[in-house]
């Protein structure tokens, strides 16, 4: 028994006791049934959520909720400093957000996402001052490289490669710092996804090897960098791209991406929980929390999808089709 | 120098520090995970307390090989062992009787410690299979019994043996 796991009793206690609220299969039907959004937001209610002030922003009690697990994570790890690379994303989103806000008039509080590693209002203030050496690396260079970019071409794109990129970048490098198996196989996946992702849209409006070579992030270890931007060089760049995914793990995912990219996603969402599952069960060591916080995120995106189906009168068939995969 | 009591003196150490390291760090991890599933149903503490407890045993095991040797040895009867080369003999058997306890306590109290701890987690979600999980853990403290039984009857038998082969 490794001496560093066994400092986990408590934490991984402390989740699966949590874990125990979670919501189901069965509660996600009855969340489908509830007749309005009111009604959706009351059973959310009875299951102890906290809610904000004005309950008609679902972003805002989602926020709380994710917030909420991520502090229970924060709080109760001998170690929190290895799930950061869990929030990273958003991070990056914010600085993302708040840049383009900025330039644009736009309210940038509505657009940050929470949880985050650097306190939103931290990542405001620097943004509005133009003071990114406030901000920690690498946020502070990319901010102010973003920011230039912006300013001078109004390149919206490029800025978002610059950053998408470099996100998916420090989140295999962290990844891959934790020293947690897990936590590298979540990320190989989510990071691979991403550049296949990016891969076939940048092929299906037209841009070459040299957009790819910008765009995609390295370090993979299930997707070869150098195959994808070859695709995008090749005679039927389409067909080149479906050939070498056929031949790589996500080959039962990519016939989704011609059909439906949403359906694409969602078998990424599902790929990546069924990986969580075994944690259920553990009694020691990182993996759990992992799972716990993944898990909830899982059970939040679930919900974001009928709140938003229940403000917008969505079909409940359509609906049911994009719910993803929960941790039960 | 008296070789043979230190020898002996260490071996009868050596059981009582193994083990009782491994029982207090097992009994601390089970503690601390039943903690959040006390905090949420505090009618839980009943059926985990005998989880926290079984880990601890190992403690008292080596407490027991330790007290018999030091009784074996003379240490506590003021007729201790002779610093002579047979001495010495009879100083390094003791630390080997001691041996199955120290080793064997140390691996089964930090193992039946993990073994309670998914006890706790099923307590948590089911918590009228307590007794499954409280037979899963006393499963593994067979192990601490064979090794507590193995060094009870060496510890017991070196001064008459030793005795024998001098007559």
């Amino acid at each position: 028994m490794g001496a560093s796991i066994t400092k986990y009793a408590y934490a991984v206690s402390g989740a699966h006791v949590y874990e125990k609220n979670f919501f189901r299969k069965s509660d996600m039907d009855k969340l489908l049934a509830a007749p309005s959004y009111e009604a959706v937001v009351a059973i959310l209610q009875e299951r102890g959520w906290t809610m904000p002030e004005d309950t008609r922003d679902s972003g805002k009690i989602l926020d709380l909720e994710l917030s909420r697990a991520w502090a229970w994570v924060q709080l109760s790890a001998p170690d929190p400093s290895i799930f950061r690379v869990l929030i990273l994303r958003n991070d990056f989103h914010n600085l993302k957000a708040g840049i383009k806000c900025l330039l644009s008039d736009f309210d940038v509080d509505a657009q940050f996402c929470k949880p985050a590693s650097i306190d939103p209002s931290v990542m405001k203030e620097a943004i509005e001052n133009h003071a990114f050496n406030q901000l920690p690396a690498p946020f502070a260079e990319l901010g102010q490289e973003v920011y230039d970019l912006l300013v001078r071409t109004g390149d919206g794109q490029m800025a978002d490669i610059l950053i998408d990129r470099k996100c998916l970048d420090e989140i295999t490098k962290e990844a891959a710092a934790s020293g947690v198996d897990l936590l590298k196989e979540e990320m190989e996946i989510y990071t691979a996804t991403c550049n296949i992702k990016t891969a076939f849209r940048a092929i299906k409006t037209g841009k070459d090897g040299a957009f790819l070579e910008k765009a995609l992030s390295t370090g993979n270890k299930t997707i070869s960098r150098e195959k994808l931007i070859a695709c995008a060089g090749a005679e039927k760049k389409m067909d080149e791209l479906y050939a070498y995914l056929a031949t790589t793990s996500y080959s039962s995912g990519t016939k989704y991406l011609s059909s439906s990219p949403a359906e694409f996603e969602k078998w990424v969402d599902d790929q990546m929980l069924s990986l969580l599952l075994p944690t259920k069960y553990s009694p020691l060591g990182p993996e759990p929390l992992i799972g716990f916080y993944l898990g909830k995120e899982a059970e939040i995106r679930n919900i974001r999808i009928i709140l938003a189906a229940k403000q917008n009168n969505l079909p409940l068939d359509v609906v049911a089709g994009r719910l993803r995969r929960l941790y039960e | 120098m008296n070789w043979g009591m230190l020898l002996a003196l260490f071996g009868a150490g050596l059981a009582v520090t193994m083990n009782c390291f491994a029982s207090s760090k097992g009994v601390g991890m089970v503690a601390e995970a039943a903690s959040p599933v006390i905090a949420e149903d505090s009618s839980k503490f009943g059926k985990l307390l005998v989880l926290m407890l079984l880990p601890g045993s190992q403690g008292l095991y080596g407490l027991v090989i330790s007290i018999i040797t030091l009784t074996q040895i003379g240490i506590l009867s003021g007729d201790p062992i002779p610093s002579t080369s047979a001495g010495v003999v009879r100083g390094a058997l003791f630390l080997i009787a001691c041996l199955p306890m120290a080793f064997g306590g140390l691996a089964s109290a930090l193992l039946q410690a993990r073994v309670a701890l998914t006890g706790v987690q099923l307590i948590s979600k089911r918590p009228q299979d307590s007794g499954k999980a409280v037979t899963s853990a006393s499963l593994v403290e067979l192990y601490a019994l064979l090794s507590l039984v193995t060094s009870l009857l060496m510890v017991v038998s070196i001064n008459g043996t030793m005795s024998k082969l001098a007559g």
